[in-house]
This record gives C-alpha cells, structure tokens and sequence, in this order.
C-alpha cells in the first residue's frame, strides 16, 4: 500500500514516515467494472488514489450523452482538492476496470489534525504545491489562448483608455479596466 | 501589539494561537511612501497588515500600476511561506503602516513542532489556492468555449474574460484571514 502512495506525484514532497502514517488515514475501497463511484453535482469530500485498475472521468455531452473526457491510472488522484474544501463534484467517476482505491475522507482529515497535525502540515503543503503548479498551468493555457484575441483589441483599447485617462484623470490601467467593464 | 488587538484582525483564532502568532511575528513599522518588498525580490516572509494601508504595485512597461489597496486584516505575500519564489509585485505603505511579518524559516519551524497555527496557516493557504485554481479552470473553460470566433469579430464576452483574469491577479495579492477567506470569488462576484 505504501509503494502505492509513494508513487503519487501529489505526495512526492511527503518522506517516507509520512506515507506510512497517511496510509492509515486511508481507507480501502474496492468497485466492480462500471460501478458509479461520485455523481456530478453531489457533494464531494473525498479524495482517492488509484492503486489498481483505471478511473473514468465523464461528463454530459450532446445529445444526452456521456463522454469520456479522461482516465485516471494507478498513482493517480481525484478530488484531492475537495478533500480540503469540500465542493460538488464537477464530472462523475465511474470504474473503468475492477479497480481498488484509497480514500481520504474529511472525516479522516479532521482525525489526522488532532492525532498527527505534522502529518496534516505536511499533506497540506504538498497539496499548495500541487495546486499551485496546477493554477501556474491554467493561467498560462488562458494566457496562450487571450492573447490572440487581446493581441488585435489591445491597440484599439489602450489608445481609447489612454484619451479616457487624460480626460477623467484617472490612470491609463484603471481607465483600460473600465473600458473592459464597460464593454462586456 | 497585544493579543486583544490581534484578535479584531484574525477573527475566529483561538487565544492560544494569537499568543503564538505574536510570538512568531516582527512588529515593523513603515512611514507613508516607503516599501514593504519589492518586485522580483526573493520572497521569504508575508506581512499581516495591522494598521495603516498597502498598495499593491505592479510595473508594466515601465509605467506604475496600482493593482489593489489593502486595509488591516489583508495578508499579503503568503505564499512565501511555502514557497521560496519571487515576490510578483511591490507593497508599499499607503500612510503609516504597522505589519506583522512572519518568516519562512519561523512558519517551518513551527510546522515541524505540529504547531496548531503553521496547519491553520496551512490550510488557509491551501483553500486561497484551491478556489484561485477553481476560478482559473472556469475561466479557461469560457475562454475556450468563447474565444474561438471569426476573425475580426468582436466579442464582448472574451472582453469580460480578460477582466476576470486581470481581476483575478489582482485578487491573489487580497486574503483576509477569516474563516471564509476566498479572495479570487469574492473579487469575481
């Protein structure tokens, strides 16, 4: 069980000691093939680690249908920020395989606050990590996918925020942030 | 500062963890006009604002720009304590401006000891950071649902995008301590 939470890229910042004692904050759970393990849209508290098998990730398509949208494999995680600050489930999980997980409630972390609080500074702090390389992606995507469109608008709206700023006296950036406003 | 004082600005922590918190923070005094941190400096602390105000300044093309205005109770540059990058923006005291700083080293010696405040911290840091990432996958949802348009067609809804994104990097550098802290929501809503 510990090789398998070793394996977590999440828990890379975690020792050894660590794994061994956050393996017992978890608990073992085993799905047949195709069994809904989270609904979108119902409350989610809970992480799990793949330790064997596969995850599906689907969500509402067209036409009523459900699409794969990803797969989640062994060493893999799901609802590791819901595990924290609880939140619907944004797409459901279905087994894809007979798969066997690890899960990490709430409850579970409630408990290792009170009994193993270095434990719970150390998984939080992996989880920052985590996160923030994950948020440094997403803004970069956004970033990649604006400045195409920004990049034809900018001229257009700097010169009129500039004009705007000089009239009102307000600053180029403030201007440029009402023209913004003003035009979505 | 006395823990009285602390306890209007960190609502909800328990004594224990206010006495801590003093005991772990520097009290630094800053006179209107002068700076906090600076830009592109290596980040090894966050400042609690006890008194006073701070702006947040960001250059862009050589030209100033203030991105937000922080009262007391903001924490400011949190994201030092768990990760030794650089500081995005600079801080500079509005009017006299008194600050608690806690450092790197201080907020890892407490989380090596277990100290009830270094998880609070923690944690805090760790839902601002959950809820930005959250903001941040809606955004990019929207922009790839939106952004793709003929060309030379404009589009207002990239437009309000563009807003929540700037809004949302403003919104990183505002986190209140309180029990709700969300900054990047709260800004977008």
């Amino acid at each position: 069980m510990i090789s398998a939470i070793r394996a977590v890229k999440v828990f890379e910042p975690l020792c050894d000691a660590d794994c061994a004692e956050l393996v017992r904050f978890m608990r073992i759970r085993q799905y047949q093939a195709g069994a809904t393990i989270f609904k979108r849209g119902e409350p989610g508290d809970s992480m799990l680690v793949v330790a064997e098998g596969a995850l599906s990730v689907v969500m509402p398509g067209p036409r009523r249908k459900n699409i794969e949208v990803a797969r989640v494999g062994v060493g893999e995680v799901v609802g590791d920020t819901s595990c924290i600050d609880p939140t619907p489930r944004c797409a459901t999980i279905l087994a894809a395989t007979r798969t066997t997980a690890y899960e990490l409630g709430r409850k579970e972390l409630t408990n290792m606050r009170k009994r193993a609080p270095g434990l719970a500074i150390a998984l939080m702090g992996a989880l920052v990590r985590s996160v923030a390389l994950r948020l440094r992606r997403v803004d970069e995507r956004i970033d990649r996918e604006l400045a195409g469109h920004l990049a034809a608008r900018l001229p257009e709206l700097r010169d009129t925020a500039r004009s705007e700023a000089g009239s009102t006296g307000a600053s180029a950036w403030t201007a440029l942030l009402a023209r913004l406003r003003g035009s979505a | 500062m006395k823990a009285s004082a602390l306890r209007r600005l960190l609502p909800g922590y328990p004594g224990t963890d206010l006495d801590l918190f003093l005991a772990a923070t520097r009290t630094r005094n800053f006179p209107a006009g002068t700076w906090l941190c600076r830009e592109g400096q290596p980040a090894s602390s966050c400042f609690l604002i006890a008194t006073g105000a701070v702006e947040v300044v960001k250059y862009l093309d050589g030209e100033e720009h203030v991105l937000a205005t922080l009262s007391p109770g903001a924490l400011l540059g949190q994201t030092a304590l768990v990760d030794g990058a650089f500081r995005s923006a600079s801080l500079r005291a509005v009017c006299a401006t008194t600050s608690l700083e806690i450092r790197r080293r201080t907020f890892q010696r407490l989380a090596q000891q277990g100290s009830p405040l270094a998880l609070r911290f923690q944690e805090q840091i760790a839902i601002a950071g959950i809820r930005q990432l959250r903001a941040a996958t809606d955004r990019l949802a929207l922009v790839l649902a939106h952004a793709i348009r003929p060309s030379g067609k404009r589009s207002a809804a990239v437009d309000r995008l563009a807003l929540a994104c700037i809004q949302a990097g403003t919104g990183e550098w505002d986190m209140p301590l309180g029990p709700d802290a969300c900054p990047s929501t709260k800004r977008l809503s």
